[in-house]
């Protein structure tokens, strides 16, 4: 699929579901890192010389909910250029809304078909590369 | 397979001759078929059918729960494959899938089940009407995730 390896930091505190979309983008190429809160996802941002290309976050978190963390993410100079996708239960207009208020670049509602969790993730990589360039 | 349905329930006790006789009269020839109509008619019940079922296809029989499946785990599969080979998948583990099937039997399906979500498959029986109600639970549509 790719010449490269794209890093993708998947935020996701539901077993099944980090599990699942972990496994699908690893079948794929990606080098998938998982964590189960927000808090984790900081630490590891903040450790890590090897940012991410893209990050999913699911909005149902323990501690820090997604809302808040992409909000922080976009507020930090080292991560504010990483393309975030939100993961969320919620199909309403206001939840859509809000997290692309908070600085979502994409949001995919849970169930989702995997086929479009890979074009969504692919888009987002690729938005990654564009903006830094390589 | 270790033998067919009837004479399992049969050997098992749950089920007389005359009984089995008169619901192969009345079963057509569809597969899975027979263990529903035993059941809807109050001659066995689940426990029993899911002990038959075991025995006849040597794997383990799962009940399913299809209000407490993750959606997502039910969408593993497109949803026409699944309604056709009559298939759920209800866990994932360190690369493997545990597939819920009416007929474990089906190597084809097995496979393509493996090719399509690059899991490998570790089959179990379930009953028809537990698979379709979990498929319809999975499925139901959500606006905005496609």
């Amino acid at each position: 699929m790719k010449d490269k390896t794209f890093r993708v930091l998947l935020v996701e505190e539901e077993q099944v579901l980090a599990e699942i979309t972990s496994f699908r983008l690893e079948l794929l190429g990606y080098q998938v890192h998982t964590v189960g809160s927000a808090e984790d996802a900081i630490v590891h941002l903040q450790a890590t010389e090897d940012l991410p290309h893209g990050i999913v976050v699911d909005l149902t978190l323990p501690g820090m909910n997604g809302i808040q963390l992409i909000e922080r993410l976009g507020a930090d100079e080292k991560t504010t250029k990483i393309p975030v996708m939100a993961l969320s239960h919620e199909a309403d207009l206001d939840a859509v809304q809000n997290a692309f208020v908070a600085g979502a670049s994409d949001y995919l509602v849970a169930p989702y078909n995997p086929i479009t969790l890979e074009d969504k993730v692919e888009e987002m990589v690729r938005r990654s590369d564009e903006a830094v360039g390589v | 397979m270790a033998g067919r349905l009837g004479d399992i329930l049969v050997d098992k006790g749950y089920l007389n001759e005359k009984q089995l006789q008169n619901a192969l009269n009345a079963q057509g020839s569809e597969r899975g078929m027979l263990g529903v109509l035993l059941m809807n008619r109050g001659l066995i019940n689940k426990v029993q059918l899911g002990e038959a079922l075991m025995v006849q296809f040597e794997v383990p029989y799962r009940e399913l729960a299809a209000e407490t499946l993750n959606p997502q785990l039910v969408r593993l599969l497109p949803e026409k494959f699944a309604r056709q080979r009559q298939v759920v998948p209800i866990t994932v583990s360190s690369g493997s899938m545990t597939l819920a099937m009416v007929a474990p039997d089906d190597i084809e399906t097995i496979c393509e089940a493996e090719l399509i979500t690059g899991y490998s498959i570790e089959p179990v029986v379930a009953i028809q009407k537990d698979i379709i109600a979990s498929l319809d639970h999975g499925f139901v549509d959500c606006r905005l995730s496609d």
